[in-house]
């Protein structure tokens, strides 16, 4: 990639050319993207997009089936992909860490909150038990989980949702992470309880000025809390913009037709008024295809939209990166060669 | 006379009341949607309805006849009359059945007779929900989850009933197939003269498709009101809390980033005394600790359950 993108520079995280696969089964082909230092990059798509995928091999932590393919993916000045497995494994919970969309699946029902925080303090540092055990109560009033003295000792099935997802980003952050990876983090919360998280998430992003890679489907969650977006389906970018830029002005289709069809409070558009817009189809459509992957779903596609697969590039402006060469302004051409 | 009329009922689980005094109308034709935090009892309340949990207490009027007392033979007819969509469409169809014979077995159980006939409904339902052509020798985990859910979908309708249960039927979609699925419940609504309880976490699609709206709290009504009263002039704290944590409400550039309602949900098996909201109400004041604020018609069909609702 010989272009120059803005934080291109000094990024944080640095993600070139990915390539995932489960067998035969491609689920990240050619991905690329930054994260600056306190920032925070949402990832959007549906469900089997690659988001987690993705997550997951910046952590190097692909379940046996999975491989990364080709590509590389830079943390500061560490080739992740090369590091010994001892130094990734200081990184995992120190300067990366992650917050999983289930709590109740990466926390140990037998051990009390307490413990596991502490646990995790300690196997990245040096300190007494009872530094670390006055650190998790500190922890834990941090992500305001009320009589942080007390509840310490408790299990996670006493607990609540909320309060689980809490103590997951209490253990998330407990070494002050440089980057944090939030994948769907109130995908099984409420609504009132995910603001409640994300606020949290967001203090904390600034505290620490951590970059915070915050995975979603929610396009509203997005318009509130996200710096810089990326679009994906099929495990290709269709789209990559700063927050406002693509709020206001969506150019791939795929974006902006996600965006037409989530009914939103705001739109006011009621049943008995008219139908809600589609995007027809399904992704499955996507499995084997030559060109552009939305093809099978667009409404827009032409001949040589099945020919050619594009590529993201800038569009209008450096920073707005677009794979559609339909629904691309006058100067698209021009700015990709 | 509407078509269903639950009066004060009540569902518990043992020492849990997850239902405790409910009381609300369905008109033929009209959706009702259910709102409210997970565990306030929407699934319960919906299943008690049908009659798929027993009830405790109260009344549940279909058509004029309280279906809560009736059991075996008196109850089967109701039964088809009331139907329920699932929110998980994988895990409620059997996965050694092809969809050919989940859809016929409602059929064969309340006695429509011939192989020929049943085949013909199943086809005619089949093709009516969107499924492809020679879908009906496959199994459920040969298709994506949309394709599941218009599985589900079809299996409630093909009695024809009168009154659907349709509790988080897109929460598990993707927001491109939810639209596609929302559009083919409203279709279906029309095409076969249908009533809707639909149960909901997401208020953008309640406000789509609901005609009118009640919001739960802790196992009790809070707020109940035809749709643009309730959007317009949202009364009950909580109701106004959670209209505004849905998120991306801003505009571009003016993120909207607040933390509406503090706190969690109380522990259901020990509900607060007096308002059952006011540990998290803004507005608390010391009435609200002791007593309970009973549902009041505030505007016109339009009930609140709070001390300092008013119009
Ligand atoms: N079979 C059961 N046995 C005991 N308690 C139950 C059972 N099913 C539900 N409950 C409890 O009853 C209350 C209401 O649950 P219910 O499933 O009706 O809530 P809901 O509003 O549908 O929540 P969600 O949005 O999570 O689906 C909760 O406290 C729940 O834990
Ligand atoms: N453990 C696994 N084994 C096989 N395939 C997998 C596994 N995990 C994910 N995949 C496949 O990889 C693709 C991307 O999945 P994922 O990253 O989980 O998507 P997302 O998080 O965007 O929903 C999908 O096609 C999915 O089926
Ligand atoms: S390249 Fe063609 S098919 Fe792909 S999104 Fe653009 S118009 Fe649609
Ligand atoms: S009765 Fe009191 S506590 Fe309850 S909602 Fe109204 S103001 Fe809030
Ligand atoms: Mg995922
Ligand atoms: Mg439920």
């Amino acid at each position: 990639m010989p272009l120059e993108f803005p934080g291109r520079e000094d990024p944080l995280l640095d993600v070139r050319d990915l390539f995932i696969s489960f067998g035969d089964n491609a689920a990240v082909r050619g991905l690329d993207f930054t994260i600056r230092r306190g920032e925070t990059l949402a990832l959007v798509g549906e469900s089997g997009c690659g988001k987690s995928a993705t997550a997951l091999s910046l952590l190097r932590l692909l379940p046996p089936a999975g491989r990364v393919a080709g590509g590389s993916i830079r943390f500061e000045d560490r080739d992740i992909l090369r590091l010994p497995e001892n130094e990734m494994r200081r990184l995992r919970g120190g300067a990366i860490s992650m917050v999983f969309q289930e709590p109740m699946t990466s926390l140990n029902p037998v051990l009390p909150i307490g413990r596991q925080i502490t646990e995790a303090i300690r196997s990245h540092e040096r300190v007494s038990a009872r530094a670390a055990r006055a650190r998790a109560i500190e922890l834990l009033n941090l992500v305001r989980i009320p009589e942080a003295h007390r509840r310490i000792d408790d299990y996670p099935h006493t607990l609540s949702g909320g309060m689980r997802q809490r103590v997951m980003i209490a253990m998330a952050v407990a070494c002050r992470p440089r980057l944090l990876i939030a994948d769907e983090p109130t995908t099984a919360l409420d609504v009132t309880i995910q603001a409640q998280v994300l606020e949290l998430l967001d203090r904390l992003r600034q505290d620490l000025s951590m970059g915070l890679l915050l995975i979603t489907h929610d396009l509203g969650l997005v318009a509130d809390w996200a710096d810089r977006v990326v679009v994906m389906y099929a495990g290709r970018k269709c789209e990559e913009a700063p927050v406002e830029t693509l709020l206001r002005a969506p150019l791939h289709p795929y974006t902006s037709g996600l965006m037409a069809c989530s009914p939103k409070l705001a739109s006011g558009l009621h049943f008995r008024q008219g139908r809600l817009p589609e995007i027809g189809g399904s992704v499955a459509s996507a499995a084997d295809v030559a060109g552009c992957l939305f093809a099978p779903r667009c409404a827009s596609a032409r001949d040589a939209c099945h020919a050619v697969r594009p590529d993201a590039k800038p569009a209008g402006s450096r920073d707005h990166l677009l794979a559609c060469p339909v629904h691309a302004p006058a100067d698209y051409a021009i700015a990709c060669c | 006379m509407p078509l269903l009329a639950v009066e004060s009922l009540e569902t518990r689980y043992g020492p849990l009341r997850a239902v405790d005094g409910v009381s609300l109308r369905i008109e033929a034709g009209e959706t009702l949607a259910l709102v409210g935090e997970s565990g306030c009892g929407k699934s319960t309340l919906g299943k008690t309805i049908l009659r798929l949990v027993p009830h405790s207490g109260g009344t549940v009027r279909f058509g004029g006849v309280d279906v809560a007392r009736l059991r075996g033979r008196t109850l089967k007819p109701f039964r088809r009359r009331m139907q329920m969509v699932f929110q998980d469409p994988s895990a409620s169809l059997n996965p050694r059945q092809t969809v050919g014979t989940i859809l016929s077995a409602p059929l064969r159980v309340h006695g429509v007779h011939g192989r020929i006939e049943r085949r013909r409904q199943v086809e005619a339902m089949a093709d009516r929900v969107g499924l492809p052509v020679g879908g009906l020798v496959r199994y459920p985990h040969e298709f994506s989850g949309g394709q599941r859910q218009r599985i589900g979908i079809a299996r409630a309708l093909i009695l024809r009933p009168e009154l659907v249960v349709c509790d988080e039927p897109v929460s598990a979609l993707d927001v491109s197939i939810q639209a596609q699925i929302l559009n083919l419940l409203v279709d279906l609504k029309s095409d076969y003269n249908l009533s809707y309880l639909f149960i909901s976490h997401d208020l953008g699609v309640v406000r789509y498709i609901a005609d009118r709206i009640a919001v739960m709290y802790l196992g009790r009504i809070v707020e109940n009101a035809p749709h643009h009263s309730l959007w317009s002039r949202p009364l009950h704290p909580y109701t106004q809390g959670l209209i505004r944590a849905v998120p991306g409400q801003g505009s571009p550039g003016r993120p909207n980033r607040v933390a509406p309602i503090a706190g969690d949900m109380p522990n259901p098996l020990d509900p607060p005394d007096g308002c059952r909201f006011h540990p998290r109400c803004a507005l608390a004041a010391d009435i609200c600790r002791v007593n309970d604020p009973p549902l009041r018609a505030v505007l016109p069909g339009h009930d609140v359950a709070c001390h300092f609702a008013s119009a």
